[in-house]
């Protein structure tokens, strides 16, 4: 390997993302609705166990409206940003096919093979 | 495939690296990398049935990341591509014992055209063989080959200029 | 009823059958099987309001004021490992419906040597506007068919020249129609 090589591959070796980053992902696909949630082992029931079941849901049940307000603001932002995404994806893959189109045009010296076909 | 939460998580991890390094690598843009990696693993998430072996999910991320950034590139700048041999070169001149050395190379390589500097950091970065990036970019072989060599040649002019010196 | 008369009912009539909606069929869903990687994209009218709401950065005005026009953007990409995979007969059945006296093929280039077509339609409205654009692109490894279903000014998309990689396109005016003869 030359010094050009060994310099390019000091430069470009690989890079992590910031902390955090697996995490980030499993929590935005959570807010869009994917189930990435492991499935967690049946506790053994007891007396006390079943009383603190029922305190916490309690509580659950009341903290549930508000949260599910921020849950559906929330969604619709995830569903906002990833339709945006989409239309700018979209807009991208038209402009290539459009370019496309233009070049093979211009290939066949600019003989309009239908009427119109300016690009 | 198929795989659970678990098993996605970890495959997230295992890669996490490669394909935000492409995409940063190109794009020298930290958080843009972020975002384009974290929008390829969603959509890996979708294709995972279609996708038969580990090699063919490092295949597909590869490639798909290769093309998401090199599609970001021509969307946000807006600037036509430049032939090889008027790429601008760095104003810094560092010392051959300055860190920045390796920075000044990066600038070199961010300054080549789109899919040129493309090839470069897939071989460079990834190790990959001509051929491999090939399928990658959807190229033939020798136009790889053609341009990767062509863009070291530049690179190799315009560093030397830099260091005042020759670079074997 | 004199001739005119007539020619203008089954106009009506044939327009009136061919569904305003384009299908984006079956077959072409079963080509994802087949492909290495896969573009997706509906985008109807409540989609694209929600996306519009949220592209409000300066780089995204033109295209926000253009989406907010639209009623549905649709794409089918397919890439493929190998050449084959696909047929003109998967094609067809989205061609076919452009044979509409709805839609207009603007442009169709068709290289056998690469085996690469493309084909680009717009459809009119009652007052001649253009309100749809469908573009078929083929390769021997990819295919990909694009409906953009809602108004599409020609200055909106000469201005989208170099944005999102829409180049600069130049729509000719259409010729007025000769004035029919008199009966």
């Amino acid at each position: 390997m030359n010094q050009m090589d060994e310099k390019l591959k000091r430069a470009l070796r690989r890079r992590n993302p910031s902390t955090g980053f697996a995490d980030r992902l499993l929590a935005r696909m959570a807010v869009d609705g994917i189930d990435m949630t492991p499935r967690i082992e049946r506790p053994k029931w007891s007396w006390p166990t079943l009383r603190w079941a029922a305190i916490v849901t309690v509580i659950a049940i009341t903290v549930t409206g508000i949260s599910y307000r921020v849950h559906v603001h929330r969604s619709q932002e995830a569903e906002a940003r990833i339709a945006k995404q989409q239309v700018m994806l979209a807009l991208r893959i038209t402009g290539a096919k459009l370019r496309i189109a233009r070049d093979k045009v211009k290939a066949v010296g600019g003989e309009q093979t239908t009427p119109g076909d300016t690009l | 495939m198929t795989l659970n939460g678990a098993g996605f998580a970890e495959l997230v991890r295992e890669h996490q690296s490669m394909v935000f390094s492409i995409a940063y690598r190109f794009l020298r843009d930290r958080a843009v990398a972020e975002e384009l990696a974290q929008d390829v693993f969603l959509k890996l998430y979708g294709e995972l049935p279609r996708l038969q072996s580990p090699d063919h999910v490092k295949f597909w991320l590869r490639k798909v990341i290769s093309h998401r950034a090199m599609d970001h590139a021509r969307s946000a700048h807006r600037r036509h591509e430049v032939a090889l041999d008027e790429i601008r070169e760095p104003a810094a001149c560092p010392s051959r014992r300055d860190p920045l050395l390796e920075a000044s190379v990066r600038k070199l390589v961010a300054s080549l055209p789109h899919q040129a500097r493309m090839i470069v950091v897939l071989r460079y970065q990834e190790d990959m063989e001509p051929h491999e990036i090939g399928k990658v970019l959807g190229l033939p072989t020798a136009t790889v080959k053609s341009r990767l060599h062509r863009s070291l040649a530049v690179l190799r002019g315009k560093a030397e200029r830099l260091m005042g010196e020759p670079i074997r | 009823m004199n001739r005119i008369g007539v020619s203008l009912a089954l106009l009506i009539l044939t327009a009136g059958a061919w569904p305003q909606q384009l299908k984006m069929p079956v077959n072409l869903d079963r080509l994802a099987a087949k492909a290495s990687e896969t573009t997706d994209i509906t985008l109807n009218g409540r989609m694209l309001q929600l996306a519009a709401k949220f592209m409000n950065d300066r780089d995204d005005a033109e295209a926000r004021s253009l989406v907010k026009k639209l009623r549905g953007i649709y794409v089918r990409s397919f890439q493929f490992e190998d050449e084959g995979e696909y047929s003109d007969s998967d094609i067809e059945s989205v061609r076919s419906q452009l044979r509409s006296p709805l839609w207009e093929k603007i442009v169709g280039v068709r290289s056998k040597r690469e085996g690469e077509n493309a084909e680009i339609y717009f459809k009119g409205d009652a007052s001649n506007q253009i309100d749809g654009l469908v573009i078929i692109a083929a390769d021997p490894k990819e295919l990909t068919i694009i409906h953009i279903d809602g108004p599409l000014d020609p200055s909106d998309l000469e201005k989208l020249g170099g944005d999102f990689g829409v180049p600069r396109v130049h729509i000719p005016a259409k010729p007025k129609p000769a004035k029919a003869d008199a009966p």
